[in-house]
């Protein structure tokens, strides 16, 4: 599906601030799951970025502001074309597969996508607990990660605001509420822990009118797995989905801080930050 | 003042098993045996209120507040013949090139990663691994600016390094002031000694930093950037900038603009082109690090990585010597430079490996364990050393998280006479020797030489009771005898 993706965030300052730098990750990725046919960033007040590609392969501008400013807003206007894939879960993992996954050097391969980090750790007995049932209920890996999928959507409440961007895993196990961000870091704690390398994915979703899809105002997260002789396997917590052409993927990493989309340094005081996204599908027929 | 010296089973450095000096030391134990006693009080009085009065202290950090000291000196040197010397030099310049080599793998290619010589989770979910810096292609390939190789010697007197010090070693301004006081205080010690002389080492140490300016640039302006005046090593970061001729800042003194550091200044602002930094990698940038730094430059990362500034010690240096790394480094040797380590480590256990952790603890009243990410001698074990109360406690710790931890045999340090007012006493030294990248690998001739003054102490640590003496790289064998 080919969708035309625009991103406005607007920061208003209490009084003018100056020195200001910032980093964003806006760029959709471009890789065999998606294709970014454009992609411009506008800033005003006007300035030159910088860009560069971070270890886990996303796409980071920087840009500064010297002088004095009371509003700033970074405009992404991105055209992408996701690709539909195949995937059939229903298809069991072979013992080949199911033996990578527990060897060596698969675990030292993905290392960085098994550890516990400051936004996933859980204890683990509570780990253990959410687990257990599913784990031996599951044919395989890949069932274990579709269940888990629907266990945490079914168990979970979506609440705005409930949670904010510093919750971490366990918070979310206990009170069992959040949104997409907290579903993620919670699914991605749990697939951990069964040995499954599992990273963050940051993006959108492309709600359609008959769409019972939620994210909040369309910027979303959600999670990818790995598995051997597999490409890296996206599903969606929030809403109990194997993800496919309307998910556009932003940025990957370990949790959110490796994805953070937006960050700056200023001098001054105080801002409000308002961000909206409009997803526009390029194929849908226009009417009328 | 010797009668009462005992060797036991150390390798003692002046004297050997039949209580004869070695040969390069005669002329220096000669005279600590004809010398008064009296004044040698006397001057050693002279020497400490010296380090007192030039404000040379450091900061002990403890868990109330921090407290002032200074480094007691004793004026008996470590003295190093030359072909020691030169065995030594060989050896260390050797590791901090395959040190060097590593940090640059590690944040390109990862080849020694990918070829499975060292595990790769060990850099990868490090916790001084930042991977916010791969990819940087610094100036010269060179990560490492300044090393300080802790070394020791065993109970066949041979070497072995302890410990790799690859971000903010300290204590090269005690190596200068040792030697200035030993100068001043006990001159004629150096009779019959012709000892390597530091007078050109600042000039080194700033050649050493201009060559890792970007682009090779010429007269390039460099900066110390310090914590500030509240840092333990202060006094370092002072003498350093001051001797060295370079400006000593503060984060808020240096200011990024579109990827270029300034410094700021009475006339406006002036570029600078190489930062020698004694900022730990989490504070430098709270763009990319931690939020909640003061005490960095915003930005400093970007300009860093679009190589319009050079950052020395190079940033993420924490994964090569980080306490499991360094089981590898031999096997860093024999990777990149196809050579044999001709500096040995001391053998180590890592408790991730479930064989080596049984073993160890099955052993805890023999080893000395090590947490992984604690230094300078906070939160370690000493085996033979502990109540039975603290080994158990220390291994409950270890078992909560055993990856955590590695382990050593005790080493019997070996040990040089110290002062004790009415006699000489063998206490245990390590000595920690400064290495400079740049332009060519540069060994500063002898180093740190720590002793623990606690008789029968095997910390040497300045922050636990260590104390300092000079150390005497020989240009030639003494003369006489």
């Amino acid at each position: 599906m080919k969708f035309e993706v625009t991103q406005t965030n607007s920061y208003e300052y209490e009084r003018p601030v100056r020195q200001s730098i910032n980093q964003f990750r806006l760029r959709p990725l471009h890789d065999e799951l998606q294709t970014v046919h454009e992609y411009t960033a506008i800033i005003d007040p006007v300035s030159e970025t910088y860009g560069h590609t971070d270890y886990w392969g996303n796409y980071v501008e920087t840009f500064y502001i010297w002088s004095e400013h009371q509003t700033l807003s970074i405009e992404t206007i991105s055209k992408v074309e996701t690709n539909s894939i195949e995937f059939d879960v229903s298809n069991p993992l072979t013992s080949e597969q199911r033996q990578e996954l527990t060897s060596h050097s698969f675990k030292q391969a993905y290392a960085e996508y098994l550890i516990d980090r400051h936004y996933t750790t859980i204890p683990e007995d509570a780990m253990k607990k959410e687990t257990n049932e599913i784990w031996a209920q599951s044919r395989d890996e890949l069932d274990f990660v579709v269940n888990l999928n629907e266990h945490i959507y079914n168990s979970m409440e979506y609440v705005s605001g409930a949670t904010n961007v510093m919750t971490t895993a366990d918070e979310v196990l206990e009170h069992r509420t959040g949104v997409c961000q907290d579903y993620t870091h919670l699914m991605l704690a749990l697939c951990r822990y069964r040995g499954i390398p599992a990273r963050y994915v940051s993006g959108y979703i492309y709600i359609g009118e008959n769409s019972a899809y939620r994210g909040d105002a369309a910027t979303h997260a959600w999670l990818e797995v790995k598995l051997p002789g597999q490409k890296w396997f996206g599903v969606d917590p929030t809403n109990n989905a194997i993800v496919g052409e309307q998910h556009i993927r932003i940025a990957v990493g370990r949790d959110y801080s490796d994805i953070s989309p937006l960050k700056g340094v200023y001098i001054g005081g105080a801002h409000t930050l308002d961000v909206s996204v409009s997803v526009k599908n390029l194929e849908e027929r226009v009417s009328g | 003042m010797f009668n009462s010296y005992k060797l036991d089973e150390f390798f003692d450095e002046m004297l050997q098993k039949d209580h004869l000096p070695r040969d390069y030391c005669k002329p220096f134990h000669e005279r600590l045996n004809s010398v008064d006693p009296n004044d040698l009080q006397e001057r050693y009085e002279l020497a400490q209120s010296d380090f007192l009065r030039q404000g040379i202290t450091f900061t002990v950090y403890s868990e109330t507040e921090g407290t002032e000291r200074t480094m007691p000196f004793d004026f008996v040197p470590k003295i190093i013949p030359p072909d020691e010397w030169a065995d030594l030099e060989r050896g260390l310049m050797q590791r901090f090139d395959a040190l060097n080599a590593f940090l640059d793998d590690v944040y390109h290619e990862q080849q020694i990663l990918k070829d499975g010589v060292i595990p790769r989770d060990l850099v990868v979910n490090c916790q001084h691994f930042f991977e916010q810096v791969a990819g940087i292609d610094l100036p010269r390939r060179q990560h490492i600016f300044m090393a300080g190789i802790d070394l020791i010697r065993d109970d066949s007197g041979e070497y072995r390094v302890l410990e790799d010090n690859l971000r903010n070693p300290s204590g090269l301004s005690y190596v200068f002031q040792n030697r200035y006081v030993m100068r001043k205080v006990y001159p004629e010690f150096f009779n019959q000694y012709s000892v390597q002389s530091l007078e050109q080492q600042f000039s080194y140490l700033h050649s050493s930093m201009a060559s890792l300016a970007p682009q090779n640039k010429s007269n390039p302006t460099i900066v110390l950037l310090t914590p500030g005046v509240y840092n333990s090593a202060y006094y370092d970061h002072s003498y350093i900038a001051q001797r060295s001729g370079v400006e000593l800042v503060e984060g808020r003194d240096l200011v990024v603009r579109e990827r270029e550091v300034f410094m700021k200044t009475a006339r406006g602002l002036k570029q600078v082109d190489v930062i020698y930094r004694r900022i730990d990698d989490e504070f430098l940038d709270p763009l990319e690090f931690r939020e909640d730094s003061l005490l960095g430059v915003p930005g400093l990362v970007d300009a860093y990585r679009a190589g319009n500034i050079s950052i020395i010690n190079g940033i993420g240096n924490g994964v090569a010597d980080d306490k499991a790394i360094y089981h590898f480094v031999p096997d860093m040797i024999r990777y990149y430079l196809n050579e044999e380590p001709l500096v040995k480590n001391v053998d180590t256990y890592l408790l991730r490996y479930e064989d080596q952790l049984e073993y160890v603890l099955d052993h805890l009243s023999e080893l000395v364990v090590k947490h992984t990410n604690a230094s300078g001698g906070y939160n370690m074990l000493i085996g033979p050393h502990a109540s039975e109360e603290e080994i158990e406690a220390y291994r409950k710790q270890i078992l909560k998280n055993p990856s955590e931890f590695i382990a050593q045999p005790t080493i019997k340090l070996s040990r040089l006479p110290a002062f004790k007012g009415d006699r000489f006493a063998a206490c245990h030294v390590d000595l920690r020797v400064f290495i400079f990248g740049g332009e060519k690998t540069h060994v500063f001739p002898g180093g740190l030489t720590r002793v623990a003054l606690k008789e029968g102490s095997l910390v040497v640590n300045s922050s636990q009771g260590g104390g300092a003496k000079d150390t005497w790289v020989l240009e030639e064998s003494p003369a006489n005898v």
